[in-house]
């Protein structure tokens, strides 16, 4: 088996998910064994054109420019991986789509006008994505795994079910039960219930559960004590532009 | 069947003596819950403890094994080996017990599951009968898995008074642990006074199931869809489940792509992902499916409606975050059952 | 006519960007550092968020150092909702802290750094020339990033951390147990100290304002007063009206100066150079066999700096451990208010300043960040300046070269300022 060709590039984002990447450490010199970077940026100043077998993608489109380079990077990608939320979902970025541009620009900018940004964008608004690595950041065991998987030929194992499969196989005492506003219900396993391990409630980074009921998880916050505002900001974190959030996120 | 009378101090005697060919496991405090962990001694035990958040199935059907290793050279190499250590679990209670005896009928059908038995084989359970119902989710003395243990246990205690219990022997293996430590043997008088206990316990369960008749359950009662959307098919209820054992299992690869592990993980059939197939399909898509499914098989489908596998424990419905309960809704179905 | 050289992204740093330099004759007639990478608008998307989601948002300004822009906003949030965190909580945020140090000096210096001075295009083929360097790089990273685990759970964007403490917090015993780690990671450093001190750095000087916290007894990390070579010292409180922000046209980026004088650099050199009284006594050691004095104006021996400070807090990080006295409540009450604050601490690359306004309920109503390589991007331009004068006739590769490895020197993280790097060179 030849070695994978990778390409990681970085979008609208905060670099974490190339960080959990880099997480491996020493197993990093393992893991050449199975790629060669082709390009990436943070690590190598070989800046190779592809053809990518393997193409991660860490961040939300967020400008015109990005538009471009993603239809590009796809082009060249035999298979490409949404890397993170940001890519997945929008992620955090996705915030701003909530308010109006310039209104965004102006808070933080006092001319805003050589700033050039559109609408936050999960990749597969423009591009066929083919394996989304969900996660803020995605676990960095995963992202081994993933590669491992497309080195192999076979479809990666993601969790679709909630963190709370995970919570009660670490023996968690249950958060929502207690009155905290826990998301873990409606929120994708994959991160171990890391934070419900340490009595932290999930806030929702590894994206939508599959067909999550976030109706009655919403019932909950409100008898817990939740106002509308902090049950909007909590949807609206990650996820907002998910299919499955959307219609409680507001918009 | 050989009984004893042994106090606080006694029990801790028998720990100590079982440590020498056992690693000790029971029941201890995790905030306001219990779990069932290493313990060193007696000290470390919480006995009057309610419920733990897993039951004793997680030293047995573990959450989470590796079946198997193997290597890709030229063909497969493969190294599986059922390996079990000695374990004393303490303090089990009667649902429970009762529980891992209906596992233990499960995994050794028409495929023996060596994994399970080996385990099983190695383990030496001490039960600890209930006086009395530990809260308001106990529900298993309406279904004769409870208070108070009738066998199937390696030894039993019932408290008889505080500090001092009945030891009950119920297997060779817990024989040869007792034997040696020349406990005082059990009077007549203290045979009564568990037959008394086990009289008065019986009367203190609030909640009550009557799963009987409800497999078939009615399919299009209103209640599950009613149920189905408080549901977040977290998969918690059977998780926690005593008898629940279904289970997956797939490869893991090392980064070489040349060796790798099986492994064997708990599931769930609330899970949307349990009832995939192949070019995605999927015959439980609806919660209200899977839901259902789950509460019927719990009600008595897995036993061919036999006998409910249910042993009353409680767990599902203390530990489900949506606050549904099964023997409401086995209730609610029973009213129609009973006009049909 | 004049010359432009154009390199597209510079590598090995944390982000996007790109530089124009135009040189007329042996004259850079202009130079401009340019961040092309989007914009997130953190600070407008705070806004109308809980008090309690701010750490967890700033965090996701960078990933290279979520633990900083944690920290510095709940420090903020605290300061405004009128909490004080006891001792053993301000201790273990100091562990945090340098967890987050550690993992990103290594990463920096050995991961991206190095390469420049070894001649490799990445640290993959550096592996295979200097395979030791290398471990001994990923495992003082290993180290930091286990530290950062073993108290905030995760460690790209931690997760325990919370407004007035932590959900949960380590065992004493979990902390001396982790205490092997980080002397192995010392010894790491040690041991590769005289590779880092004989490297081939450049003789290069220019004289500019070095800013960092000072502390009297503790290396400065999560708090202190500002100070300054060329005589600030104030408190974080009065640190605006010192310290003012202007943006500039060609980037996303905006460039902070300090009133009356103008830009300044941030980061380990100035650490150094202004609490060089507080390193280790081995850090010590080896800075004096280090070609460098201190305080030093080099650019280039940021580098050395970072070894300096990798020893000196893995000694800190020790010392709290053996001090004990780290178990105690793991967090305190907050309710929320009306209220404004800020708070500055030090990022692995130097003073992060965040400050915030909220409304009775505790919602952002405002929210200012400046992290340190927005804050001194305007003195990498004036290094570029000054450094490049003495190369102007090399070939256009060179001077990119060059120009890249100053700019890598001070470690921008660009993510977090907005971001980097591509050469563009106008030669005439
Ligand atoms: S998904 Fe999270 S960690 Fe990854 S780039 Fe986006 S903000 Fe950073
Ligand atoms: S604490 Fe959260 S993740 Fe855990 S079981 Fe409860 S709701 Fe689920
Ligand atoms: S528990 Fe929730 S917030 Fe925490 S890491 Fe997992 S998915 Fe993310
Ligand atoms: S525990 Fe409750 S919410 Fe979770 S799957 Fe079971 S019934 Fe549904
Ligand atoms: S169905 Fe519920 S009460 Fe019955 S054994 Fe299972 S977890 Fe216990």
């Amino acid at each position: 088996m030849g070695k994978l060709r990778i390409g990681v590039f970085k979008f609208t984002s905060c670099s974490g998910c190339q960080l959990s990447m880099l997480r491996v450490n020493e197993q990093l010199l393992n893991l050449l064994n199975l790629i060669d970077i082709d390009y990436w940026v943070m690590v190598s100043d070989v800046k190779g054109k592809g053809p990518y077998d393997l193409a991660l993608v860490e961040g939300s489109v967020s400008t015109p420019e990005e538009i471009g380079e993603i239809k590009e990077i796809r082009s060249r990608s035999r298979i490409l991986v949404a890397l993170g939320d940001c890519a997945t979902y929008g992620g955090l970025n996705s915030i701003r789509n909530y308010m109006s541009q310039r209104e965004v620009e102006k808070l933080v900018y006092e001319n805003p006008t050589s700033i050039r940004s559109t609408t936050v964008r999960p990749l597969d608004y423009y591009v066929d994505v083919d394996i989304y690595l969900s996660g803020c950041p995605p676990d960095t065991s995963t992202i081994v795994e993933v590669i491992k998987d497309v080195a192999l030929g076979v479809p990666p194992r993601l969790p679709k079910y909630p963190v709370c499969v995970e919570c009660k196989l670490s023996e968690n005492e249950c958060l929502l039960i207690k009155g905290e506003p826990c998301m873990g219900p409606v929120i994708k396993a994959g991160c171990g219930a890391l934070c419900p391990n340490l009595g932290r409630i999930c806030e929702g980074c590894y994206g939508p559960a599959v067909d999550p009921n976030a109706e009655s998880l919403l019932d909950k916050w409100r008898e817990i004590g939740l106002s509308e505002r902090e049950i909007v900001c909590k949807l609206r974190k990650y996820a907002g532009l998910s299919k499955e959030f959307k219609r409680w996120s507001g918009l | 069947m050989k009984a004893f009378v042994v106090s606080y101090g006694d029990l801790a005697k028998l720990i100590d003596e079982a440590k020498k060919s056992y690693t000790i496991y029971g029941p201890v405090r995790k905030g306001g819950s219990y779990v069932f962990s290493r313990v060193d001694g007696l000290g470390d035990m919480e006995l009057n403890y309610n419920r733990t958040i897993l039951p004793p199935k997680k030293f047995f059907h573990l959450p989470y094994e590796v079946l198997m290793k193997f290597k890709l050279r030229d063909g497969f190499e493969i190294e599986a080996e059922a390996k079990a250590e000695p374990i004393m679990v303490f303090g089990v209670h009667p649902c429970d017990l009762n529980a891992i005896l209906r596992l233990d009928e499960f995994f050794s059908r028409k495929f023996e599951d060596p994994y399970y038995l080996s385990r099983r084989e190695k383990s030496l359970i001490v039960v600890l009968n209930c006086r009395g119902a530990k809260d308001e989710y106990c529900f298993c003395a309406s279904l004769n898995t409870g208070p108070i243990a009738e066998g199937g246990y390696d030894l039993a205690l019932t408290e008889l008074e505080a500090g001092l219990f009945l030891l009950e022997v119920g297997s060779p293996k817990g024989d040869e642990l007792v034997e040696k430590l020349n406990f005082p043997k059990a009077e007549v008088e203290h045979l009564e006074a568990k037959e008394r206990i086990k009289a008065y316990a019986k009367n203190t369960f609030h909640r009550r199931a009557d799963f009987e008749g409800l497999v078939p359950a009615p399919l299009d009662h209103p209640v599950w869809e009613e149920e189905a959307k408080k549901c977040f098919s977290c998969g918690t209820c059977s998780l926690v489940c005593p008898t629940c054992y279904c289970y997956d299992i797939y490869d893991e690869v090392g980064l070489s792509l040349k060796e790798g592990i099986r492994v064997r993980r708990l599931d769930s059939c609330q899970l949307y992902e349990y009832s995939e197939v192949a070019l995605g399909g999927n015959f439980r898509r609806e919660r209200k499916a899977r839901l259902r499914h789950w509460m019927t098989c719990k009600f008595g489908g897995a036993g061919g409606g036999r006998y409910s596998s249910c042993v009353g424990c409680g767990r599902c419905i203390s530990l489900c975050p949506a606050g549904i309960d099964i023997t409401e809704v086995a209730s609610k179905l029973k009213e129609v059952v009973k006009y049909a | 006519m004049s010359k432009r050289l154009e390199v597209p992204y510079i590598s090995r740093v944390e982000g996007k960007g790109t530089l124009e330099i135009t040189i007329k004759g042996s004259e850079i007639e202009e130079l401009k550092l340019r961040i092309f990478e989007a914009p997130r608008f953190i600070e407008a998307i705070l806004v109308g968020r809980p008090y309690y989601e701010v750490h967890e948002i700033t965090s996701r300004i960078c990933g290279i150092c979520p633990v900083t822009h944690q920290i510095t906003a709940l420090r903020a949030v605290e300061k405004a909702m009128g909490v004080k965190v006891p001792e053993h909580i301000r201790k273990l945020r100091k562990l945090l802290a340098i967890g987050g140090i550690l993992s990103s000096h290594a990463l920096h210096l050995f991961l991206l750094a190095l390469p420049d001075y070894t001649g490799h295009p990445s640290v993959v083929e550096m592996a295979k020339a200097y395979p030791g360097v290398v471990k001994a790089g990923l495992r003082i990273k290993e180290a930091g990033d286990g530290l950062i685990e073993l108290i905030g759970g995760r460690s790209v964007h931690p997760v325990s951390t919370v407004v007035g403490g932590f959900t949960s917090i380590p065992t004493q015993r979990k902390l001396e147990s982790f205490k092997a780690t980080l002397l192995k990671a010392k010894e790491e450093a040690l041991k590769v100290s005289d590779f880092v001190l004989d490297l081939d750095f450049p003789d290069f000087e220019r004289k500019c304002e070095h800013m960092a916290l000072h502390k009297p007894n503790e290396y400065p990390v999560n708090e202190g007063r500002v100070v300054s070579t060329e005589g600030l010292d104030v408190s974080e409180d009065e640190y605006r009206k010192y310290v003012y922000e202007v943006q500039v046209g060609y980037s996303t980026a905006k460039h902070s100066l300090v009133k009356g004088r103008g830009s300044f650099m941030l980061g380990p050199l100035p650490r150094v150079n202004l609490n060089y009284g507080n390193l280790s006594d081995d850090a010590k050691e080896v800075a004096s066999r280090s070609k460098f004095k201190f305080p030093c104006f080099n650019p280039f021996a940021a580098n050395v700096a970072r070894l300096l400070e990798i020893i000196t807090l893995i000694d800190e990080a020790i010392a709290i451990i053996d001090g004990g006295e780290l178990e105690g409540p793991s967090r305190v009450k907050v309710e929320p208010k009306e209220g404004e604050a800020c708070a500055l601490t030090e990022a692995p690359r130097g003073l992060n300043f965040h400050s915030y306004k909220f409304d009775e309920r505790g919602f952002v109503t405002y929210a200012s960040i400046a992290p340190p390589t927005c804050q001194h991007l305007r003195n990498i331009e004036l290094d570029l300046m000054e450094y490049l004068k003495g190369y102007v006739h090399e070939s256009e590769k060179e001077i990119a070269r060059r120009s890249e490895m100053l700019v890598r020197a001070y470690d921008p993280c660009i993510s977090c300022s907005a971001h980097f790097l591509e050469v563009k060179v106008k030669k005439g």
